[in-house]
């Protein structure tokens, strides 16, 4: 068997085990119907406030920025959508730091996979699924318009689409990273306001709207406003080039193994608490 | 058994009524002054938190100063919403944030130790209610004020008149109260229901969307703009803040006066119901 036979095998194995293990977080949960039922209408109504806000303030004021409403749900929808996917995928790093403080990280050390898998598998977040619907129908809604008026075209609605899925990828990474911080300063959730909460409420408006450094963070240091931001705006026609479709997956991508680096240089870090 | 329901339960053998009263606000400082101490653990980790406040506070500060016009709207110049906004963040980990009376219940009726705190020679409402002013004033002097000194740096009002400083205090303290109150109604259902986070919610979303936080309620639709101010929502934020800002002039107190006391009877007979309604497994 070849090196390349191998690994496609063993990757084969670990998808299989991830969908099993996926399969038991949906039923362990959907064994409290109501409080699932509950949990789910809560993620639907609570997700569109920040929404809400603004379209509260457009019906006022007509436009922020030179962002009329429906360009602003397209932003909006981005963000919401790969937040959504975000959350479902990867919702045990929000609360990693339980694992630290209680030592229950020493039982993901002992499976014969990477720890990042073993955690990512546990906590399957299906509620979130009421954040993409909304993100789909949010892009669907504030979409026809545009194409109506020639804002958009056709092809350009699949690259939105792939949009939602780098913005996923961002905010995994910048999870990843905050989540790696706990292998040294153990408490995080503090940290995740900052590095999380008020990045990606940040990131549901037009950049343009913030003070240069505070935009320059959001592109460059806690990249998330790459993931939306720099994407839609040059499909909407507001500026930027070409290269505001490639930088994306790209910024995406090198974000993740530079997370995924440091919660390996983490673990090296790590001790247990005892017991 | 435990029949100290009242927060004047009135023992005339140790001294007058006056004694008695003493002793009852004293109990309220002293669990008031726990709740604020065991704060103090996490004084680091909320000098974090405390910058992120404040960058959701330049958030929405951004996105109003995009929106108004020169001229302004209402009341409201580019600088004075500034300032509305940056005093609301100050006062918002006072008035909603940092409230967890709520979860202290919840938890409480969960685990059974409820009977026991029942049985304290303190009225539940008053104990739970002084337990958690301790944290929203930990929370005001360690969260709400950092924060404003960091948004100082965009714009924060400094009323000059010891008049308006009255009265804001006044209005401050009353937000705080009807916000501990309206989290206790949500904590109390604890009592009916398996799981309170859907009452949670809707309170969190209704003080959010019509207490004027992030929006003064001149910005809403009329419809709504009328039922928010039928509600006791707006004495979260916006009255503090229109006082605050000399915008409006004491009489909103009024408005924070009727709905303190309409809503702290409405928790002492939600109490006095679930007293009545409460099973404990025994083991």
């Amino acid at each position: 068997m070849s090196g390349a036979t191998g690994a496609i095998l063993r990757i084969r194995a670990a998808l299989r085990l991830y969908a099993r293990l996926v399969s038991c977080s949906i039923r362990a949960k959907m064994q409290y119907r109501f409080d699932f039922l509950a949990s789910t209408a809560i993620q639907a109504t609570m997700g569109l406030y920040d929404f809400l806000l603004v379209a509260v303030i457009l019906w006022k004021f007509k436009s922020v920025a030179g962002w009329n409403i429906y360009e602003i749900g397209v932003l909006y929808a981005v963000a919401r959508a790969g937040y959504g996917m975000y959350r479902m995928v990867c919702n045990e790093l929000e609360r990693f730091d339980q694992y630290i403080v209680n030592g229950e990280f020493d039982s993901i050390l002992i499976r014969p996979y990477p720890t990042l898998f073993v955690l990512l598998s546990r906590d399957f977040d299906f509620t979130r699924v009421t954040w993409l619907v909304q993100g789909a129908a949010l892009l669907a809604l504030c979409t026809a318009p545009l194409i109506r008026s020639g804002t958009l075209t056709w092809p350009s609605l699949l690259h939105i689409v792939l949009t939602s899925v780098w913005s996923a990828l961002l905010y995994a990474a910048v999870a990843l990273a905050t989540a790696a911080a706990a292998f040294w300063i153990v408490r995080i959730e503090e940290l995740q306001v900052f590095t999380l909460n008020a990045t990606s409420s940040a990131t549901l408006y037009p950049l343009d709207i913030y003070p240069a450094w505070m935009r320059a963070a959001l592109l460059y240091v806690i990249p998330l406003g790459m993931g939306n931001y720099v994407p839609v705006k040059y499909l909407l026609g507001k500026g930027g080039s070409a290269a505001s479709l490639v930088l994306p997956p790209f910024v995406a991508v090198c974000s993740l193994l530079v997370a995924y680096r440091l919660w390996l240089w983490g673990e090296t870090r790590y001790h247990s608490t005892g017991s | 058994m435990c029949d100290n329901l009242s927060f004047c339960s009135v023992d005339y053998s140790s001294g007058g009524l006056e004694t008695v009263i003493h002793r009852q606000v004293r109990k309220f400082i002293v669990i008031a002054d726990k709740g604020f101490q065991q704060n103090f653990v996490y004084l680091a980790s909320h000098g974090i938190n405390t910058v992120a406040s404040a960058i959701f506070g330049l958030i929405y500060i951004s996105l109003w100063r995009s929106v108004v016009p020169p001229a302004g709207f209402s009341d409201y110049t580019p600088l004075k919403i500034t300032q509305y906004i940056a005093y609301n963040q100050v006062i918002l980990w006072f008035v909603q944030f940092g409230i967890r009376v709520h979860v202290r219940i919840s938890q409480a009726v969960r685990t059974g130790n409820i009977a026991e705190e029942l049985c304290r020679p303190m009225n539940y409402f008053w104990y739970r209610i002084a337990q958690e002013a301790g944290v929203i004033i930990y929370n005001l002097l360690f969260r709400g004020i950092p924060v404003g000194l960091l948004l100082a740096f965009v714009s924060f009002y400094v009323p000059k008149s010891p008049v308006v400083w009255l009265w804001s205090v006044i209005a401050l303290g009353l937000a705080g109260y009807i916000g501990l109150v309206l989290f206790y109604i949500v904590g109390i259902t604890s009592f009916w229901a398996t799981e309170i986070r859907t009452a949670y919610w809707v309170v969190a979303s209704l003080s959010l969307g019509l207490g004027g936080a992030s929006m003064p309620l001149e910005v809403l639709p009329d419809a709504i703009e009328k039922i928010a101010r039928l509600s006791p929502f707006p004495c979260l934020c916006y009255y503090p803040a229109r006082i605050y800002l000399e915008l409006s002039g004491p009489g909103l107190i009024w408005y924070s006066a009727f709905w303190s006391l309409a809503l702290t009877v409405l928790a002492q007979f939600l109490t006095a119901k679930a007293r009545t309604k409460l099973e404990v497994q025994g083991g």
